[in-house]
């Protein structure tokens, strides 16, 4: 059972943050590169889900995705298919929860593109997607890269809108943040502990590998 | 540019949040080259994998009162190993999870520590009682738990006195223990002097939990729950006759995606083999017909 729950988790965290790589590339493009109009709204936007209580967000999504919500009736009666309180919906909530982090730090990864070598990629006639391609991306990569870990570690420690949309089904959606409460509750330490260490281990080989990231991307600037 | 600021501004702050002052330093550009791309590359494989695993089996899903745990998991894992069919289990406050079947939790099968959450779910088309069955049907006492001794407990009125600073009920919102309870304390006529003590948890487990950890001194729980646990000690049996009869209605989900399974784990449960396990954990049985339930 507890390794279903960490297999679950990894599982839900890697789709969330699949997920939220091509919207927060996107973005990014959208508000540092294109400066596009209204850039200010969709970056605040954007930072929203880091601003509000969890809680809020998983209720949003439960009258959205639920049997009677918009989305959620939508689905069912066409594709036949459940979300709230499935696995999806637990890489829904952590998706929206974690995009902040993704988003951010890609807007400051491709902020930290010198200008002047996608000019003068241009100049030299490549188009836009060339030199997204061949310029911005590859110069911007690690610190994609560490915004990417930096989200799949939030996802990894989504709570608040998981529980509320997603419930606490062990097998279906109980992640570990929910297993540990629920271990919690029932004072259950030895369990409590074993998945609070894997947690601690998670989370800290991916913030070793981000900043070691974020260090070299520095580093190379300078 | 403004903007530019705020986001490295960010960046930096994140920086100090996440302690970037070690200083480690690759000298060969080409290592740090390889290790990225060892990175994205890792991230691809995992990525990979976490789709190709998502293909999901049908299994049985049952939701149930925090109390039955026990009970419920080894009556399961014998249904399982007979039957083939994978039961997986959830168990919360039986409110907060028939608002969660109502909110659109794909659960095949509710037992519910009492009528309440079952009527609620009914009214909502999503459960029907059944009519001309009479079900053998699970029954359960109240208790008031303490961890030391700390005084006597000869009287409801008892939990009243000063020694007794804080008092663990499940919320009656959400969980029939707590409903129960509420109504014991008020027809002892203390329910309103006591508002000030009690400390709610989620559901009756959250409930005995306060108690074991020393967050309160007295709680009111099942006494299933109370007999499963070590550190506590039933002071008081609260007198039935203070509270409503104390069942576990056991139903199908309308709309479920196994409704086969549904009843054939039904009907497992309320067979003479499984009732001599719940008896095993302190439950006592009871007959209901739809007339009088």
């Amino acid at each position: 059972m507890l390794f279903e729950t960490v297999a679950l988790t990894l599982r839900v965290a890697i789709v969330a943050t699949l997920l939220n790589l091509p919207l927060a590339l996107a973005l990014g493009w959208l508000v540092v590169k294109k400066r596009v109009r209204g850039a200010f709204i969709l970056e605040v936007l954007a930072s929203l889900p880091l601003a509000v209580p969890p809680v809020v967000v998983g209720y949003m999504l439960l009258l959205l995705l639920g049997r009677r919500g918009p989305i959620g009736s939508l689905v069912e009666s066409s594709l036949g298919l459940e979300i709230a309180f499935t696995w999806i919906a637990a890489v829904l909530a952590s998706a929206i929860v974690s995009f902040p982090l993704v988003a951010r730090a890609v807007m400051t990864a491709m902020e930290e593109v010198d200008e002047r070598l996608e000019r003068s990629a241009r100049t030299l006639g490549a188009g836009t997607v060339r030199v997204a391609l061949t310029i911005t991306l590859p110069l911007a990569h690690r610190g994609i890269l560490a915004g990417v870990l930096l989200g799949f570690i939030r996802a990894l420690s989504e709570f608040g809108a998981t529980i509320i949309v997603a419930g606490n089904i062990p097998g279906k959606t109980q992640t570990i943040p929910l297993a540990i409460y629920d271990n919690i509750q029932l004072g259950r330490g030895e369990d409590t502990m074993f998945l609070v260490l894997v947690a601690l281990a998670l989370a800290l080989a991916t913030l070793a590998v981000h900043n070691w990231l974020l260090k070299r991307s520095r580093g190379r600037r300078a | 540019m403004i903007q530019g600021r705020e986001t490295s501004a960010f960046s930096m702050r994140m920086d100090m949040i996440l302690g970037m002052n070690s200083s480690v330093v690759f000298n060969s550009r080409h290592l740090s080259r390889m290790a990225t791309l060892g990175i994205w590359a890792t991230l691809a494989v995992a990525a990979c994998l976490a789709l190709i695993a998502c293909g999901g089996e049908r299994d049985l899903l049952v939701f149930a009162a925090t109390s039955l745990r026990d009970p419920l998991t080894q009556v399961s894992e014998r249904y399982e190993s007979e039957s083939g069919v994978n039961v997986n289990l959830s168990f919360g406050g039986s409110q907060s999870l028939a608002q969660q079947i109502a909110s659109g939790a794909p659960a095949d099968v509710f037992i519910s520590a009492g009528r309440g959450p079952v009527d609620f779910l009914e009214e909502r088309g999503l459960t029907s009682i059944p009519d001309s069955h009479s079900l053998r049907l699970l029954s359960n006492e109240l208790v008031v738990v303490t961890r030391d001794k700390i005084g006597e407990i000869d009287s409801l009125e008892s939990l009243s006195s000063d020694a007794i600073e804080r008092i663990a009920l499940a919320d009656p919102a959400l969980a029939p223990a707590g409903a129960y309870a509420e109504e014991a304390l008020r027809l002892a006529g203390i329910w309103d002097g006591l508002q000030s003590k009690l400390l709610l948890g989620k559901d009756v487990r959250a409930a005995m939990t306060y108690v074991e950890v020393g967050n309160a001194d007295a709680g009111i729980v099942y006494r299933t729950d109370a007999l499963s646990s070590d550190s506590l000690e039933v002071a008081r049996l609260i007198d039935p006759a203070l509270h409503s009869t104390i069942i576990y209605p056991a139903v199908s989900v309308n709309g479920s995606s196994n409704t086969g399974d549904a009843s054939g784990y039904l009907e497992y449960i309320s067979s003479e083999e499984s009732i001599s396990v719940f008896r095993g954990f302190g439950f006592s049985e009871t007959m209901f017909r739809r007339i009088g339930f």
